[in-house]
């Protein structure tokens, strides 16, 4: 009887050590994670040059919660855009004429509409204004942009693996009673499963302690 | 003598108080919003819209491509037509709306620097491009949140908002919008012009469009489409039948 005891807190202790590790190793980016296994496929896409520098950034965080403004200045890499050829400088740059050739089309569409209110999709839709172009008519879509959450992740799996903080993330980014509970639920679905895990080990480690 | 300076130094004080105090809550426009998607097709989105920022409401009234009404408020969006409403949760919160910076005066800074958000970005560098511009770098200063949300860069002119460009915590940009023919409308500046181009995970991009004209500020008339009443839903299904509250 002792000796299952003693081999079930040992297996206890064993498995909660070994949890405190492997997260504190995920806080210092040690781990493969979610997360470095979308800068591992970032890298395969983009230079790895300028990911060497990102990867020393991401690692290079403090231990304090917030940083101070001059913190963040003195971290501050500067670092060109990683995707469609966008350098930092050109970013903020508006190419009014390449805007102008895309929609050189639509404004014809545009203008007879605008001079026309009465006019829908039905009534110009065999004419020669949509000859040339594909009209999507969803107009939700339209007035409305960010439907989704960071990373198109569902509220649920926010909370399942970043717990607390993942609902916290999700009430900041939405302010939606819904998806705060979604991630709440997905919280509670992680801690019931972690909680299965251990009851199993630990009925595991008494079956064997019996033996 | 005396008195009667005093009174009209009072009265001047008191007057640049209530100037400086004066809150904007109305805003009409005539919209048409241009996207190009991905996959090399085009939308063309018609109407006026209405923002009422006591309610948080956004109100379109569309003609194009149909006639229909869809309005915002919360995270609900109700598309009405003619024999239907239907629901959709969107996550973009109406108090970061063109329209709501833009009444609170809130839009040179993109609302960055209040409320939640203000707990999650400083400012990180400023510095100015060959043009003039104030460039601007927003970094998140909360730890917890510094994988998941990337950096903001924007342009500022004469103090107001040219461009911003939002990244993803790898650097990767994600989107640029920028703001275009400023004008000022009984004190409250806004961009006759907003152009979006969003970058998608697959290295596509979505560029959209809006053009607004014919802005009325705090309109006192059309009471009736600013409350718009909110359909009320049975249950919070995609689609469902017509009814108003």
């Amino acid at each position: 009887m002792k000796s299952t005891i003693i081999s079930t807190i040992a297996l206890v202790l064993a498995l909660t050590s070994c949890h405190q590790k492997q997260f504190a190793y995920v806080q210092k980016g040690k781990v493969e994670n979610y997360e470095s296994s979308r800068i591992v496929i970032q890298r395969q896409v983009s230079n790895q040059a300028k990911n060497e520098i990102i990867g020393t950034t991401t690692n290079d965080i403090t231990e304090t919660n917030q940083l101070t403004a001059s913190e963040v200045l003195t971290k501050n890499v500067e670092i060109s855009s990683l995707n469609n050829n966008i350098s930092e400088n050109e970013v903020l740059v508006y190419n009014q004429e390449n805007i102008n050739t895309t929609f050189e089309k639509l404004n014809k569409v545009e203008a007879f509409v605008e001079q026309n209110t009465e006019a829908s999709f039905e009534t110009i839709k065999n004419t020669d204004l949509l000859k040339d172009i594909e009209l999507d008519t969803n107009t939700l879509d339209n007035v409305t942009k960010d439907t989704e959450l960071p990373l198109n992740i569902p509220a649920f799996w926010w909370g399942c693996f970043l717990g607390g903080l993942g609902i916290l993330l999700v009430y900041v980014i939405t302010e939606d009673k819904e998806q705060t509970k979604k991630a709440l639920y997905g919280c509670l679905t992680a801690g019931g499963v972690v909680a299965v895990i251990y009851i199993v080990l630990i009925a595991i480690g008494l079956s064997a302690g019996t033996f | 003598m005396k008195k009667n300076i005093f009174l009209l130094l009072m009265t001047f004080i008191l007057g640049v108080q209530v100037g400086n105090a004066q809150q904007f809550y109305r805003i009409k426009s005539d919209v048409s919003i241009k996207d190009k998607l991905s996959n090399g097709s085009f939308r063309l989105t018609v109407g006026k819209v209405y923002y009422d920022k006591t309610s948080l409401k956004v109100i379109y009234k569309l003609t194009f491509p149909q006639k229909e009404t869809i309005i915002i408020k919360d995270t609900t969006l109700y598309k009405i037509t003619k024999d239907s409403v239907s629901t959709q949760t969107v996550l973009a919160s109406n108090e970061f709306s063109i329209f709501h910076l833009s009444l609170s005066g809130k839009l040179a800074d993109y609302g960055l620097n209040s409320g939640n958000v203000a707990k999650i970005y400083k400012i990180s560098k400023v510095e100015k491009d060959k043009d003039g511009r104030v460039i601007t770098t927003w970094s998140v200063v909360e730890k917890q949140l510094m994988k998941t949300l990337g950096k903001i860069k924007m342009a500022n002119v004469n103090k107001k908002l040219d461009a911003i460009a939002f990244y993803d915590a790898n650097e990767k940009l994600l989107s640029q919008q920028f703001f275009k023919e400023y004008s000022n409308f009984n004190g409250v500046e806004f961009p006759k012009q907003v152009t979006q181009i969003s970058y998608n995970s697959d290295g596509t991009q979505n560029i959209q469009q809006t053009t607004y004209k014919n802005i009325i500020i705090d309109q006192e008339d059309e009471n009736e489409t600013y409350n718009y009443p909110i359909p009320v839903i049975k249950s919070k299904s995609k689609q469902s039948t017509k009814g108003t509250k």
